[in-house]
């Protein structure tokens, strides 16, 4: 069946409709580049300075409310394994030995509040926002659990509550951004004796971690973590050994994460429109052999048709044609039979009349007669 | 129809058996320990670069102990009765001719021993095995330096005996010079120095490169001596250059001073000896120059374990080739530059720099910014006043009593306690410090013990003992930036109770005080109290007043 | 005197149309199920799995989501086929697999709120809150979208079966619509699958990883779809044969023959895609690895060989062959996803870290698997799927 007008106007339509839907998705985030909220705030942890006391931990589990550990936050004997942040621990500290530092390193890790956060392009409800403030915030009244949040962090920050059946909820540091709005320091700046943390405007951070790696270039590797990775965090750190020796990874690469699917996610509206040009064409294509096939069938059948009649006809033709000439021939045979039986019975009637045999038998052909 | 199933499935089976037989590789990766000590990377030069390969990795220890039992003549060639450290050549035949040297020589004998079914090393076909950039081999080599005590225990040995026999010392055994007029190496008395001031690290002309000379040095009399059964050093790669076997050699302490008509006491000047040269007739030294140096070679060389650390090219005057300017024998760095780099320990504030870092130093000192020229005081060195050499004194002797006057002085002057002192009484002997109370009590502070300690450990140093002239030196590594460190004010005069990141670096005062202790101990070794056991500086608090 | 009647053969009797086999073991897991069901929704998702923190996603995802969907696509690969580059004959091959894929994607959503949090605000992100900045709210838009599709494209059989003849005639008028949105959707959310992974390149390793993996996705998913479609009819031939009618039997044959052949060709030019991938990420050196290795197994082995399989049925005729190479397509493509998504994944975690499922959620998965055999059959035998409703013939 053909394309109908109606039916093309309705699809290009569709077409025009979807994309008009889809289009919101375009914005490519390739082009842009973040550099934060100004005045954004953040956190600068400096791993020469952290002692691996835990009182960072202790203030966050109190500050946020959350239940009290197995193991109490004095034990240090905890460090002895390399942990990660769970449902109710927001952050952790680690211990590591790297090689040719005769000291044991400590690094606090916690939710690095991306400029560009990956768990914030990949949340598919929203659930989890970059702030004004600088803080990723997770909104537990949309999230539907899907963790694709906890797949998408390069730093393997989200935990979840696996164990809650009903409400569970993804659990990271919030940069306490209720203590922030107050005015207030994060729980674990204000706790740390040794001024490890140390809370600002991210740009005087960043400052003052280059001062510092400055007056002291025998102490601190010369890179800022966070400055830039993932195209950048609002957490930094700077670090007295290799951060890669911290577990703290250094191949992540500066692009932000959303540009990473941003490309993909452009191609929906193309695919969308070219593809209903496609299709349809395709259709409109095999159709038109279709068509073209079947009319070339009906003319080569008409075709054969009249060749085959005319043939036909040519032959009745014939054998008409053949048919009056035997039949003259046959009629005319029988005539001169006829008349040649009609001769011979008249000769044998008129032998005494005449001896002389009658030359022509039409002359006994009965005429008008006058004696009888 | 069902003859191409079964057709197929020899085809399955195939593609099955070609897979598996990928999965067990003939070499699965070893497990090496990741640290060796006789990795030699092999690359045979070629100007064209026309290698195709990364350099091979060759365990030599691991060959020799196993295989040669540290018989040199398995593998290398004598020339002279000295073994040459080539592989099985006296001279290099070029790339082609020696890559197929090593490829028949060395995987020949692992094919060899392949055949009988022996451990073997890889074969010509796998080429990644040898010509690995991957493999988990990590060298861990630590080059080798001949210090005082190794040096000295080789002055004295029976066993090595001088080139030319009836020579008192036996100096000629190793150290030469080259002369090229005649092309050829002799032993100048008194003009013995370190071999890489000839040797580099890469051959040059004739001139092999220090790795080879070494080698070819000190194994072959080694294993010449091994060979008769006497006593001598080692022929394999792990006794010299793994750290901890380094460690591990006999050490002769205070071993006599080298006798190499080295001064006690020397007088620093570039421009000193141009003015002595100079016809003008006055000699007045000049005032656009800074003052001489009265240097404590003495000293120094005792702290030092061998010559090179700041004789590193020559044992000629720095000024030869450190001139003002630069020279191209210099690199073109400058003299200032030659004694005053930061992260040099071959100048001097960087070999004093390093030493700040030693445990002793660095309570402090780690945590203070590295001062540049602005704030330094340069007569600590510059000690020599103009009026000391004036007029320039003529000769060389006179020079040099100049700088020993001044050295002997200071020694005097560092045991005696001149410069500002503290009465022990004016220190406070206990500081509490509780502003900041809140989870804890007031921390008690032994103030007293812990300035008279540290007092007693700069005294034994003698660099510290120069540098830090009085007490007040010392009380300005806690109370720094005062006024007057013997009377400093509160640390919260600067360091805010309520910290706002400061862009000058200043901590709040939680993370000063913190900061402060806790660093010194680390930096010091101290393990007592630990950083973490807070009640061990300030109790807990019963009731919090909140 | 009369002879009493013959008694029924003893085979009659013995024949129990309940407890057949296949009812006995589809049961058992089924009712297993409803066990880890009810567990699953009293205790949480940790109390049946292994995820955890660093593995958040197990075979929930890997297999019933990944998988799922990529085998589910038989629906618009046959749709495609028939309708729009007009191969009539494929028409008996388009309601069976239109069939599967609406199993298939509904068993797919029906997973999903086993390994989803709180399964009751799956609609949010469509209704409530679009986060539109994420890939995955376009797989969950296409999916509930073609998911809709879907059962429109099924309810002829059901309106015939129910002899609803006005609604029949509605929904034929506008199945060119649907087939031609399905078709739209299906690439979106395909390739959108694979791009889920495009926003982790930190964890998934060089070999799998790729800026085409929405690619590779979608092009593994047309001969996914086609060798689930082969594979079926294999097993509906086997188990279900007296609901083919006669057209279904003769054609299903030319339908392999058809698919076969342009499997072949996509999956030649699926590995060629993958070579080139690999060529402009530079990641040959990974091929001399241990990974590289399995990375060759699940390409040659499962992806060109069966490809080779294929070409070599169709030449020789052979459906036996062909129907091999099906079945081990589907194994490929299995493979395949679950490295993506479980195995390749955070590669370079020790192995203490990684994640295998535990019994209870594979037995889960099976379940579902189960429920949807089961469903499959049922609808099979009631509704006009393998045979033409006599009162609409020529309706398919």
């Amino acid at each position: 069946m053909g394309i109908t007008r109606r039916q093309f106007f309705g699809w290009m339509g569709a077409a025009v409709g979807s994309q008009a839907a889809f289009a919101s998705q375009a914005k490519a985030a390739a082009t842009n580049h973040f550099t934060g909220h100004p005045g954004s705030f953040g956190v600068l942890h400096d791993i020469s300075r952290c002692i691996g006391c835990r009182k960072c931990e202790a203030a966050c589990n109190q500050v946020n409310k959350l239940p009290a550990p197995e193991i109490p936050f004095d034990d240090r004997a905890v460090l002895g394994q390399i942990r990660r942040p769970r449902a109710e621990a927001y952050t952790v500290v680690n211990q590591f030995k790297p090689k040719n530092k005769p000291a044991a390193v400590f690094v606090k890790t916690q939710c690095n509040h991306c400029l560009e956060p990956a768990c914030v392009s990949a949340c598919f409800v929203k659930a989890l926002t970059k702030s004004k403030t600088g803080a990723v915030v997770y909104d537990a009244s949309l999230c539907v659990g899907c963790r694709y949040c906890m797949i998408a962090c390069p730093f393997d920050i989200p935990a979840y509550e696996y164990d809650n059946p009903f409400t569970p909820e993804i659990t990271k540091c919030t940069l306490c951004q209720p203590r922030i709005e107050k005015n207030q320091r994060p729980g674990c700046v204000d706790a740390c004796p040794q001024e490890a943390l140390t809370f600002g405007a991210r740009e005087d951070l960043i400052k003052i971690a280059g001062q510092r790696i400055d007056k002291y270039p025998d102490r601190y590797e010369k890179h800022i973590y966070g400055e830039h990775e993932m195209g950048g965090c609002n957490w930094l750190y700077i670090a007295n050994a290799p951060f890669t020796d911290l577990n703290m990874r250094e191949d992540l690469g500066i692009t932000p994460a959303p540009a990473l699917t941003s490309g993909a996610l452009a191609a929906v509206p193309v695919v969308v429109s070219l593809w209903v040009v496609f299709i349809n064409g395709l259709r409109a294509i095999s159709k038109r052999k279709e068509q073209i096939a079947e009319e070339e069938k009906i003319q080569a059948v008409n075709a054969a048709v009249e060749t085959e009649k005319g043939r036909f006809n040519l032959e009745i033709k014939q054998i008409k044609e053949k048919a009056r000439t035997e039949k003259e021939a046959a009629v005319e045979k029988e005539v001169k039979k006829a008349l040649e039986a009609a001769a011979q019975t008249l000769n044998e009637i008129k032998p005494a009349q005449t001896t002389e045999p009658v030359k022509n038998a039409e002359t006994l052909l009965p005429e008008k007669q006058e004696n009888t | 129809m069902t003859n191409i199933v079964s057709a197929a499935r020899p085809r399955l089976i195939f593609f099955a058996l070609a897979i598996s037989l990928c999965l067990f590789p003939r070499h699965a990766a070893a497990a090496q320990s990741p640290d060796m000590f006789d990795l030699i990377h092999i690359r045979i030069a070629d100007d064209a670069a026309r290698h195709e390969m990364p350099a091979a990795r060759f365990l030599h220890d691991k060959h020799t102990k196993t295989l040669t039992d540290q018989n040199c003549s398995a593998c290398h060639l004598k020339e002279k009765d000295r073994f040459v450290f080539k592989f099985q050549r006296l001279k290099d035949g070029g790339l082609d001719g020696d890559k197929r040297l090593y490829h028949e020589k060395c995987a020949g004998c692992h094919e060899e021993r392949g055949k009988k079914g022996l451990a073997s090393g890889p074969f010509t076909s796998e080429c990644r095995l040898c010509h690995s950039q991957t493999s988990g081999i990590q060298s861990a080599a630590q080059p080798v330096a001949m210090d005082k005590s190794l040096h000295y225990r080789h002055e004295i040995s029976a066993a090595i005996h001088p080139e030319k026999a009836g020579e008192k010392t036996n100096c000629s055994a190793c150290h030469h010079e080259y002369d090229k007029a005649i092309d050829k190496t002799l032993y100048v008395k008194g003009k013995e120095s370190a071999c890489r001031y000839c040797h580099k690290a890469a051959l040059a002309d004739k001139t092999r490169s220090f790795q080879t000379v070494a080698h070819e040095s000190c194994l072959n009399c080694h294993y010449l001596l091994h060979s008769t059964k006497q006593k001598a050093g080692p022929t394999d790669c792990e006794a010299c250059h793994d750290a901890n076997r380094l460690a591990g050699i006999a050490k002769v302490e205070d071993a006599p001073r080298i006798k190499r008509n080295q001064p006690d006491s020397v007088l620093m000047s570039l421009w000193l000896k141009d003015a002595q040269l100079s016809q003008k007739a006055s000699k007045k030294p000049s005032k656009q120059f800074v003052n001489p140096v009265a240097f404590n070679h003495k000293l120094h060389e005792a702290k030092s374990e061998h010559c090179y650390i700041c004789h590193h090219a020559s044992l000629e005057t720095c000024g030869a080739c450190h001139t003002r300017l630069g020279s191209d024998q210099s690199q073109l760095t400058r003299l200032d530059q030659a004694m005053h780099s930061g992260g040099n320990t071959r100048s001097c504030v960087g070999c004093h720099q390093k030493q700040m870092a030693s445990k002793d130093c660095a309570g402090c000192h780690s945590q203070m910014v590295k001062a540049g020229f602005a704030g330094a005081d340069c007569t600590e060195c510059h000690s020599i006043g103009k009026n000391q050499i004036d007029p320039i004194p003529v000769d060389k002797a006179a020079w040099t009593q100049i700088a020993e006057k001044d050295v002997h002085l200071r020694t005097e002057q560092r045991g005696s306690g001149a410069g500002d002192q503290i009465k022990t009484s004016e220190i406070p002997e206990e500081v509490t410090i509780d502003v900041l109370s809140d989870q804890y009590e007031g921390a008690k502070f032994p103030h007293r013990k812990i300035v008279t300690i540290l007092s007693e450990r700069i005294q034994k140093n003698e660099l510290a003992g120069h540098f830090h002239d009085g007490m007040p030196t010392l009380c300005n590594g806690c109370h720094h930036h005062s006024l007057d460190p013997a009377a400093p004010p509160k640390c919260a005069s600067c360091h805010g109770i309520a910290p706002e990141p400061e862009l000058d670096g200043r901590p709040g005062l939680k993370g000063a005080y913190h900061g402060q202790c806790i660093t010194c101990h680390q930096r010091m070794g101290i393990p007592t109290p630990a950083a973490t056991d807070c009640n061990a500086c300030h109790k807990n608090r019963t009731q919090s007043a909140r | 005197m009369e002879h009493p009647a013959p008694a029924p053969p003893a085979s009659a009797i013995r024949q129990n149309t309940v407890f057949t086999p296949f009812n006995i073991i589809s049961g058992t897991i089924i009712i297993i199920g409803c066990v880890l069901t009810v567990l699953r929704f009293t205790k949480g998702i940790g109390a049946m799995t292994n995820l955890n923190d660093t593995n958040p996603w197990g075979i929930w995802i890997g297999f019933d989501l990944l998988c799922g969907v990529a085998l589910a696509a038989g629906g618009y690969v046959t749709c495609a086929a028939c309708y729009i580059f007009g191969f009539k004959h494929f028409r008996c091959a388009v309601r069976p697999a239109v069939l599967t894929a609406f199993l298939g994607y509904g068993l797919v959503v029906f997973a999903l709120s086993y390994d989803v949090g709180r399964p009751w605000r799956l609609p949010y992100p469509i209704f409530l809150s679009q986060g539109t900045s994420s890939i995955l709210f376009e797989v969950a838009l296409c999916v509930f979208l073609y998911l809709n599709v879907l059962m429109l494209e099924f309810s002829p059989a059901a309106f015939e079966w129910l002899n609803w003849k006005y609604a029949r005639y509605i929904i034929g008028k506008v199945s060119m619509v649907l087939v031609i949105f399905g078709i739209i959707l299906s690439t979106l959310h395909q390739s959108s699958l694979g791009a889920l992974f495009l926003l982790v390149p930190s964890k998934v390793h060089p070999l799998w990883l790729s800026g085409y993996l929405p690619v590779y996705f979608f092009i593994s998913s047309i001969f996914a779809g086609m060798s689930m479609v082969i594979f079926e009819h294999s097993l509906v031939e086997r188990f279900l044969h007296h609901k083919l009618d006669l057209e279904h039997e003769v054609e299903s044959n030319n339908v392999a023959m058809g698919f076969a052949k342009s499997a072949a060709f996509l999956m030649m030019g699926y590995i060629m895609i993958q070579l080139i991938g690999i060529a402009m990420d530079n990641d040959w050196k990974y091929l001399f690895t241990r990974w590289g290795l399995w990375y060759l197994v699940e390409i040659v082995g499962f992806v060109g060989l069966p490809a080779i399989l294929f070409a070599i049925g169709f030449r020789e005729q052979n459906i036996k062959l062909i129907q091999m190479a099906a079945w081990w397509t589907v194994l490929g493509i299995v493979l395949n996803r679950l490295n993506i998504s479980l195995i390749a994944f955070n590669w370079q975690l020790p192995l203490a870290q990684r994640y295998f499922p535990s019994w209870m959620e594979i037995m889960t998965t099976l379940f579902i698997v189960t429920i949807g055999v089961v469903a499959f059959k049922i609808i099979v035998t009631l509704m006009p799927v393998l045979y033409a409703h006599p009162d609409f013939p020529d309706d398919h």
